[in-house]
């Protein structure tokens, strides 16, 4: 049984890392580019 | 054969993944963000935000013990997840440092929640105008929620664990606590 | 003295660079940000070392192994801090330098780093076997508790910085006039 639930806390372990990747990786690109575009609309 | 029942936490997770993506992506959003107004206007009357708006040194007294519970916060999150990678107290049983690490995370937690609703107290209508500050609770949520039920049943539960996960687990964990250290101090540089 | 300081100061603030830093909105909140969030691993590191000494943290792990082990990202975090600490100082030197809550956070910056030499050399000096036990001795363990009260109270003055009621314009009065190094005529702020 305990080997089981190791498999699953692995398992949930590992989606909810990747989802936290995937969401952190959109928001600071998200952000990089809104700043590069701010500058590039000042300075051209 | 196992059943879907043996796999009952990933199976939340996806759900709630996908309540969120469904939540986000529809109106449902915005309704409850006009919906939180009174709360956040109700926010600023209670004595936290009078004191807040009106007291500058108190505000800059709490935002103090603020910052340097997130500092304790953030020594628990990098020894452990170091530990969790292997590159401090690679020597030392790893459930013990993720013990132990996790009971100092909790008190700071603690500290930097309630010094938070004090400060959000007194700027409460600044915050609810700034996407920012949605992000930054976005954020400190779901590391809260990784904390408590994805990563500490992992570490805690017998057996290996695979090299990947451990891995992605550390790294996650850092990315998402910088990721509400650094939106929260944006917050003050916005509006 | 306080002439020395205000002429250096105005002397910094005459550089290009000093006055592009701080009107370039990104760069020096990216600056200021960094120092901020750099306190997780500077303070972060410090704080537990502190905390195992008093018993509070890693009871299990000997005290000598986490302050040996946590020393260089401490260290690490600490030369990111002084580096973007100079630079905050180097975009805004005058009202820096004349800010009464700057002057007392280099005061507690030094007497924090006189308490961490005494402190080391406290470590090297206690009896072997003392690291094991959930608590340090109570040398170590004063060294710890004032290193907690000297940082706690060097990110409160830090904080302080960014208010302005005691800037040399507001004019302060005579005591906190000096304590600040307002300069009679003074032309810059």
């Amino acid at each position: 049984m305990t080997e089981r639930n190791s498999k699953d806390a692995q398992l949930a372990a590992l989606l909810g890392a990747a989802t936290i990747l995937a969401g952190a990786a959109i928001y600071w690109w998200g952000q990089i580019q809104s700043v590069r575009e701010l500058l590039e609309m000042a300075y051209g | 054969m196992d059943s879907v029942f043996a796999y009952k936490r990933s199976a939340i997770l996806l759900l709630l993944i996908a309540l969120c993506a469904g939540f986000a992506l529809s109106d449902l959003r915005i309704d409850t963000w006009a919906a939180l107004l009174p709360f956040f206007e109700w926010m600023e009357t209670t004595p936290f935000g009078v004191i807040g708006k009106t007291w500058g040194a108190a505000f800059a007294a709490v935002e103090a013990v603020h910052l340097l519970s997130m500092a304790v916060l953030g020594g628990a999150v990098l020894v452990g997840d170091g530990r969790l990678l292997g590159w401090v107290f690679a020597d030392q049983p790893l459930r013990q440092v993720q013990d132990q690490c996790h009971r100092v995370f909790v008190w700071s937690l603690a500290v930097v929640v309630f010094t938070g609703v004090f400060m959000a107290c007194g700027v409460a209508m600044k915050i609810y105008y700034l996407p920012v500050f949605w992000y930054k609770m976005l954020a400190l949520a779901t590391g809260t929620l990784f904390a408590f039920f994805i990563r500490r049943p992992l570490v805690s539960a017998p057996g290996e664990i695979a090299p990947v996960t451990r891995r992605l687990v550390a790294v996650a964990s850092v990315v998402v606590w910088f990721s509400v250290a650094a939106t929260g101090r944006w917050i003050g540089f916005s509006g | 003295m306080n002439q020395w300081i205000y002429d250096f100061a105005v002397w910094l603030d005459t550089h290009a660079w000093s006055t592009g830093l701080h009107e370039s909105y990104y760069m020096y909140n990216w600056i200021e940000s960094t120092h901020v969030i750099t306190l997780m691993l500077s303070l972060g590191m410090l704080f537990l070392i502190d905390l195992r000494m008093l018993g509070w943290a890693l009871p299990q792990v000997p005290a000598s192994t986490v302050a040996k082990r946590l020393n260089v990202p401490m260290l690490v975090g600490f030369s990111v801090m002084i580096i973007t600490g100079v630079l905050l100082f180097y975009a805004i030197p005058v009202r820096t330098a004349q800010s009464l809550w700057f002057r007392i956070k280099v005061v507690l910056l030094l007497a924090a780093a006189l308490n961490a030499w005494l402190f080391h050399r406290r470590m090297q000096a206690a009896p072997a076997g003392w690291d094991t036990a959930p608590r340090a001795p109570s040398g170590l363990r004063l060294g710890a508790g004032l290193s907690l009260a000297f940082w706690a109270l060097i990110v409160l003055c830090g904080r302080f910085i960014a208010y302005d009621w005691f800037d040399c314009n507001a004019e302060p009065g005579d005591v906190i006039g000096v304590l600040a190094g307002c300069t009679p005529g003074q032309t810059q702020f």
